[in-house]
């Protein structure tokens, strides 16, 4: 389709206005001037109007008729809205017309009534103008509505395509641009029908075969509710098998606990002997203390006393010998002095006997002389003393680091213990928790079991199943009307077959054509290592080569855009290839669409307003584009220069005045030029 | 019964370090160790050793009881030997008990201030006491050898 | 839906044969008419128009 040439008559703002655009095949751009409200987006409305009676207005949808047309009519007048765009279409020329003629009913009425609507579609028969008779359809077959999104767009919009969740309006559009909505829908519809024949046969069926279906349809039923069995069983065993691996968890706490128990146990008890061995050496030493703790403060006492004796002895203060009760009592008492026991028959005691007689003076020398006899054992026992205290000392010294590391040890294991038993549940015993996991593990083990069940049951099922259709397949006494909704069942589910699969084939043919281009636009335009590309699940993505491995990019509206431009205009491109092409295809012939952008610019910085301008003229054969003067000066102009075929500027006049209502005119050139 | 009595002065140390920590076994082992406390640091109280029964201190101990052990036989007489100078007092027992008494009752306040400040029980601080305050060279040589050997057996005639 | 896994290779078992020309037949009327309905988002009596087809074509 490429369009010449479009009049607006009473149209919103547009009174009556003309556009011619851009035909050239190097100058194919043409460009519309105007600022934010003075039509742009009228313009592009224009076309949707015209082509499906549809109208996207911010302000006022209603209005459709121009105020000023309205002011200047009476009541009971009527205004005539009209869109006309002459066109050409696989080499015919087209001229579309859609008018909407409105009654005004008052004096203050600006909206109208709409008392009559009306499209007509004329093309050029050797030399004169044929109507169509379907003039609607005519229009929607040249640009389905559904397309017309693709070819009449906002600039906000469009880079909703490449946004996330956007597959399916991707794929939407593939399917639209090559006709594939067609093959989606003759599937669904196939299979609908398909079903109805079933039931056909059914009806006409024999007896038999009446059974065999029904039973076939039970059986699916059944195949189903075993799935879902299956499902809810599978799902109880993870549930039973996160709750064993909890118990297990616990478990395993409680096993460390428990050794470490039984380790401060040991070392208690090993304590308690410790203790108890100190507190036996403290008892040893204590004994010691008393019976002979006096010796070594004795022994200086006993030692002088014994030096002054001897002297005493020298100087004849004491007499020397023995008395007699000295010696008796040495006698009774079975001892010598000497320390010998005395045995009564041996000669020692004879002789110690013997010395009785001589009266000296009693007892004083006696003590004399026991005192100096026990020096030596007073000697021995001081040696003794320390000797064994020194031991014992020893002895409980290392018994008491024994005792300072056990006690730290238990220390160490306290804490830890108590560290662990605030992570396990208080008052559940190993016991316990063993009983429970094993009821688990049972539980689990059948639930497997059941699992096998069911799948085996599901296997059955399914043979069951493949035999029955088999023997629907066989049923040999049928009826003739049976037999024939069999065939016809049977026609269309291999129809729907292959439909199918070539469906499915053909989109992603298209998304690889789609892709190769895409990738083209990018590389040409786009800066720092980015490409675009539809995913197999028709996403659009824009990636960025990181070093060895390329990373997605959290698009920039710029990209964006430019992924989303790409991406139509590989459609485009593709539409306009199949439509050149010889090959006869099935499905689709392609076609060749304009491009019509509102405000394409809006969102972008400089530089990504530059690329965009690069990719326009490649979009389409012809490329409609509205602008503003922000966003047309600088990059996009110097990027556009070359390629204008047509420029306009809409004028608009708000009409504050007295008797002056809103108005654009389309001028061929810019206001301040003119002088105006 | 009709034993000699020595009477001394016991107060609370007596208590505690015979029958609440068992370091002496019996009163009369704590008696003579304070004694030859009281002899090592020459502290002797003249009065008031025999403890009174007003404040609770009165102390007895039968004279037999302790000559069960004859080195404290051989120390009660050496004590009163040091204390008088007189050897009659080897053999003079009141002399040797009052003598005795005397001494354990000095020898108590050290013992006292010595443990004053250890809570619980005091072994090791008596322990460390003996320790410290042992004389200074154990065991009997030189001339005092001597007089040990020459009344041994000489005495006995037994030298060959 | 159903998912037959069936190549469209014409069937020719005693009752139940078709040809493979007739299956194509029938595809191109049916896409045809998908075609013309293209524009209607609802397409009412497809369902029927395709039913009528393989009628026709299958008798």
């Amino acid at each position: 389709m490429q369009i010449d040439r479009l009049e607006l008559e009473n149209f919103r703002q547009f009174r009556d206005e003309t556009i011619a655009f851009a035909t050239g095949s190097d100058r194919n751009v043409t460009v519309v001037h105007g600022a934010n409200g003075s039509g742009k987006t009228t313009l592009l409305n224009a076309f949707t109007w015209l082509f499906y009676g549809n109208v996207d207005f911010d302000t006022r949808p209603d209005r459709l008729a121009s105020e000023g047309a309205m002011a200047n009519a009476q009541p009971g007048d009527r205004i005539t809205v009209s869109v006309q765009l002459q066109f050409e279409h696989e080499g015919e020329a087209y001229i579309a017309q859609r008018e909407a003629i409105y009654e005004k009913r008052s004096a203050t009425d600006f909206d109208g009534e709409m008392i009559d609507s009306e499209v007509t579609v004329k093309y050029r028969n050797n030399g004169s103008w044929q109507p169509r008779n379907n003039p609607g359809n005519t229009l929607d077959q040249i640009i389905p509505e559904r397309l017309s999104g693709l070819f009449f767009f906002d600039g906000e919009d469009i880079d909703e395509l490449a946004g996330i969740d956007n597959q399916d309006r991707i794929q939407e559009a593939i399917q639209n641009i090559m006709g594939l909505t067609i093959l989606e829908r003759a599937n669904r519809h196939l299979d609908t029908v398909a079903g109805r024949f079933e039931d056909e046969v059914d009806e006409y069926a024999s007896d038999e075969l009446s059974e065999l279906i029904s039973e076939k349809r039970a059986i699916e039923d059944d195949i189903e509710e075993f799935k879902r069995d299956r499902d809810d069983t599978q799902r109880r065993k993870e549930r039973i098998e996160s709750e064993i691996e909890d118990l297990e968890q616990k478990l395993e706490r409680l096993d460390e606990s428990a050794a470490l128990q039984e380790r401060r146990e040991e070392y208690r008890e090993d304590l308690a002997e410790v203790e108890d061995r100190i507190d036996s050496l403290d008892e040893d030493i204590k004994s010691q203390i008393s019976q002979n703790g006096f010796v070594p403060l004795a022994m200086p006492l006993l030692k002088e006393t014994a030096t002054e004796l001897d002297q005493m002895r020298e100087e004849g203060v004491i007499p020397s010998e023995l008395s007699n009760s000295f010696v008796d009592s040495l006698l009774d008492a079975g001892q010598c002095i000497c320390g010998r026991p005395l045995e009564p028959g041996t000669d020692h005691y004879d002789k110690v006997a013997s010395m009785r007689g001589d009266t000296v003076a009693d007892g004083v020398e006696q003590s004399a002389i026991r005192i100096i006899g026990h020096l030596n054992e007073v000697s021995d026992k001081e040696s003794e003393f320390f000797d064994s205290v020194d031991e014992i000392i020893e002895q409980r010294k290392n018994l008491y680091d024994r005792r300072d590391e056990l006690e730290e040890l238990i220390d160490e294991v306290s804490s830890e213990l108590q560290g662990m038993n605030q992570t396990t549940e208080s008052g559940q015993s190993i016991g316990e928790l063993e009983a429970k996991r094993e009821q688990k593990e049972t539980e689990r083990e059948e639930s497997i079991s059941e699992i096998a069940r069911i799948e085996e049951r599901i296997e059955r099922k399914q043979e069951e199943l493949e035999s029955l259709e088999e023997q629907i397949d066989e049923q040999q006494d049928e009826r003739e009307e049976a037999l024939l909704a069999k065939r016809r069942q049977k026609a269309a589910e291999l129809v729907q077959d292959e439909l199918e699969g070539s469906f499915e084939d053909l989109k992603d043919q298209v998304r690889q054509w789609s892709n190769k281009m895409i990738k083209q636009t990018f590389d040409d335009i786009a800066s720092k290592d980015l490409t675009a590309e539809i995913t197999d699940d028709f996403e659009l993505k824009i990636w960025q080569d990181v070093g060895d491995e390329r990373v997605e990019v959290d698009k920039s509206t710029g990209e964006r855009q430019i992924a989303s431009l790409a991406f139509i205009g590989s459609l485009v491109n593709i539409a306009r290839e199949r439509y050149e092409s010889d090959s006869d295809s099935e499905y689709f012939t392609g076609g060749i669409y304009p491009l019509v952008m509102d405000s394409p610019f809006g969102a972008l910085d400089k530089d990504h307003r530059r690329q965009v301008s690069k990719v326009i003229p490649s979009l389409a054969n012809q490329v409609v584009v509205f602008a503003t003067d922000s966003q047309w000066e600088g990059p996009v102009e110097e990027e556009m220069r070359d390629i204008i075929g047509e420029q306009y500027w809409l004028d608009f006049d708000s009409g504050e005045g007295e008797g002056e209502y809103p108005q654009t005119r389309i001028a061929t050139e810019q206001a301040s030029i003119r002088g105006d | 019964m009709g034993q000699p009595i020595i009477r001394y002065c016991k107060t609370d140390l007596y208590d505690r370090l015979v029958d609440e920590h068992e370091i002496f076994e019996n009163y009369y082992d704590l008696l003579v160790f304070l004694a030859v406390v009281g002899y090592h640091e020459n502290k002797i109280k003249r009065n008031n050793f025999k403890g009174s029964s007003s404040d609770g201190t009165k102390g007895e101990a039968g004279l037999r009881n302790v000559h069960s052990k004859e080195l404290y036989r051989t120390v009660m007489a050496c004590l009163a030997f040091h204390h008088t100078s007189d050897p009659e007092a080897l053999v003079d027992a009141d002399t040797q008990m009052e003598t005795l008494a005397k001494y354990s009752a000095g020898g108590l306040e050290v013992i006292e201030q010595e443990i004053s400040d250890v809570a619980g029980d005091p072994t090791d601080a008596i322990l460390n006491y003996i320790e410290r305050n042992q004389g200074e060279d154990s065991g009997i040589s030189g001339e005092l050898g001597k007089i040990v050997e020459s009344f041994d057996d000489q005495m006995m005639g037994f030298e060959e | 839906m159903r998912k037959p896994v069936r190549v469209m290779t014409g069937v020719s078992d005693e009752e139940v044969s078709i040809t493979r020309d007739k299956l194509v037949k029938v595809r191109e009327r049916v896409l045809e008419a998908e075609k013309e309905k293209l524009h209607l988002d609802l397409a009412r009596g497809i369902n029927d128009e395709i039913e009528q087809i393989i009628r026709e074509e299958i008798n």
